[in-house]
């Protein structure tokens, strides 16, 4: 389904068409899962958050803007939401906002020697250790490795979604990467 | 090529490298097995992190939802309920009184019909002092700028203050043009 179609379906929806707003939910409700799943790891709190942000988006429905992606909006509320969590949570969220001084200058350096991690992984074998190792991810990190490879977002796209310079998403999603794959040379 | 660095080589599996760095990149691999090494493991790291298995959803998670959804925001039904309820009520008041006097409906009737009577005239009074208000300010506001276009005529000369009403025009237009086409901020309440 093409961006363009989903905009149909919202301008349907706000006319009363309510199967035209329920084909946006089975549209989305997998990938929003997914995000909270990895984001929250509890279950029916997904479940619950999942919920709650196509009935946010549904009372909000008329105040969406065509010139943005439905599914970026759609996932700045799921955003949202989970900071809310975070917040009550008393998670620190610092490092979501803020905006280091050097984040999208510091230049990683290359390994001189690190041990292969494909040596020592088949590809299940790694699936299984980089979702146990996700969980310690940090959680600013986290949002954003989960919304590039478990989401497919974009760089654009997640810089649009979390209001970050595009140059920030990709450092903060490379730290992440080398955060957790440096996870899986501990064997 | 030296070496490249990380964020080279996630460029580069990212497929975010330029043609001509990528042939460059891959020049370079051919003829170093380190990097080699270090790209193959990029790869599987990567492919194994966007094959992650996804969570179930109940299947019925769909209906769920729907079934909790709010009414749909709409201010027109609002006043479209209003309006309708007041003519209902007009209408069944004009009915009662129809009747006659001997109903005894006909005293509550007319108290209503009355009541409504005095908030019609209210309000159409309000409405008119309104205008009037309305119509004062503006006769301030031309008896102002007159004043103001005489001072401006004795200090500057007419030339001059028709090429700054010119400019400030068209300050005005592109400020209003600006507000119309600047790009909105999502409305679902900033976190930041």
């Amino acid at each position: 389904m093409v961006p363009d179609e989903d905009r149909i379906l919202v301008g349907r929806s706000l006319k009363g068409d309510r199967r035209a707003f329920e084909l946006l939910v089975k549209k989305y409700q997998q990938p929003l899962f997914n995000y909270f799943c990895r984001l929250v790891q509890e279950r029916e709190m997904s479940l619950d958050f999942t919920q709650e942000v196509f009935l946010r988006a549904y009372a909000a429905l008329h105040t969406y803007r065509e010139k943005y992606q439905f599914s970026t909006w759609l996932f700045r509320i799921a955003s949202n939401l989970l900071i809310d969590h975070w917040r009550k949570k008393k998670l620190p969220l610092v490092s979501i906002d803020a905006e280091p001084e050097d984040d999208e200058h510091r230049q990683p350096q290359l390994p001189d020697l690190e041990p292969s991690v494909s040596d020592n992984y088949e590809k299940k074998e790694m699936m299984e250790r980089i979702e146990q190792a996700l969980g310690q991810l940090p959680e600013f990190l986290r949002e954003l490795f989960v919304l590039r490879h478990m989401n497919d977002f974009s760089y654009e796209e997640i810089a649009a979604i979390k209001h970050l310079p595009v140059g920030t998403v990709k450092n903060r999603v490379f730290q992440a990467r080398e955060w957790l794959r440096s996870r899986l040379e501990e064997r | 090529m030296s070496c490249p660095d990380l964020t080279q080589i996630y460029a580069y599996l990212d497929g975010e490298l330029t043609a001509e760095d990528r042939l460059r990149l891959e020049e370079h691999l051919k003829a170093c097995s380190r990097c080699r090494q270090l790209v193959a493991d990029r790869r599987l790291f990567l492919e194994a992190s966007s094959s992650l298995p996804q969570p179930d959803l109940p299947p019925d998670f769909s209906e769920r939802v729907m079934a909790w959804l709010p009414p749909l925001k709409s201010p027109v039904r609002v006043w479209l309920w209003l309006a309708g309820g007041a003519y209902l009520l007009f209408s069944l008041v004009v009915a009662g009184l129809a009747l006659g006097t001997r109903t005894a409906l006909f005293p509550v009737c007319l108290q209503i019909f009355k009541n409504l009577y005095n908030l019609a005239a209210d309000l159409s009074s309000l409405i008119v002092r309104l205008i009037q208000q309305a119509y004062g300010f503006i006769k301030a506001l031309r008896i102002l700028a007159g004043v103001l276009a005489r001072l401006l005529a004795n200090v500057f000369p007419s030339g001059s203050l028709g090429l700054a009403a010119l400019v400030l025009g068209g300050v005005m237009s592109l400020a209003l043009l600006w507000m119309l086409l600047r790009p909105t901020n999502y409305p679902t309440g900033d976190k930041k």
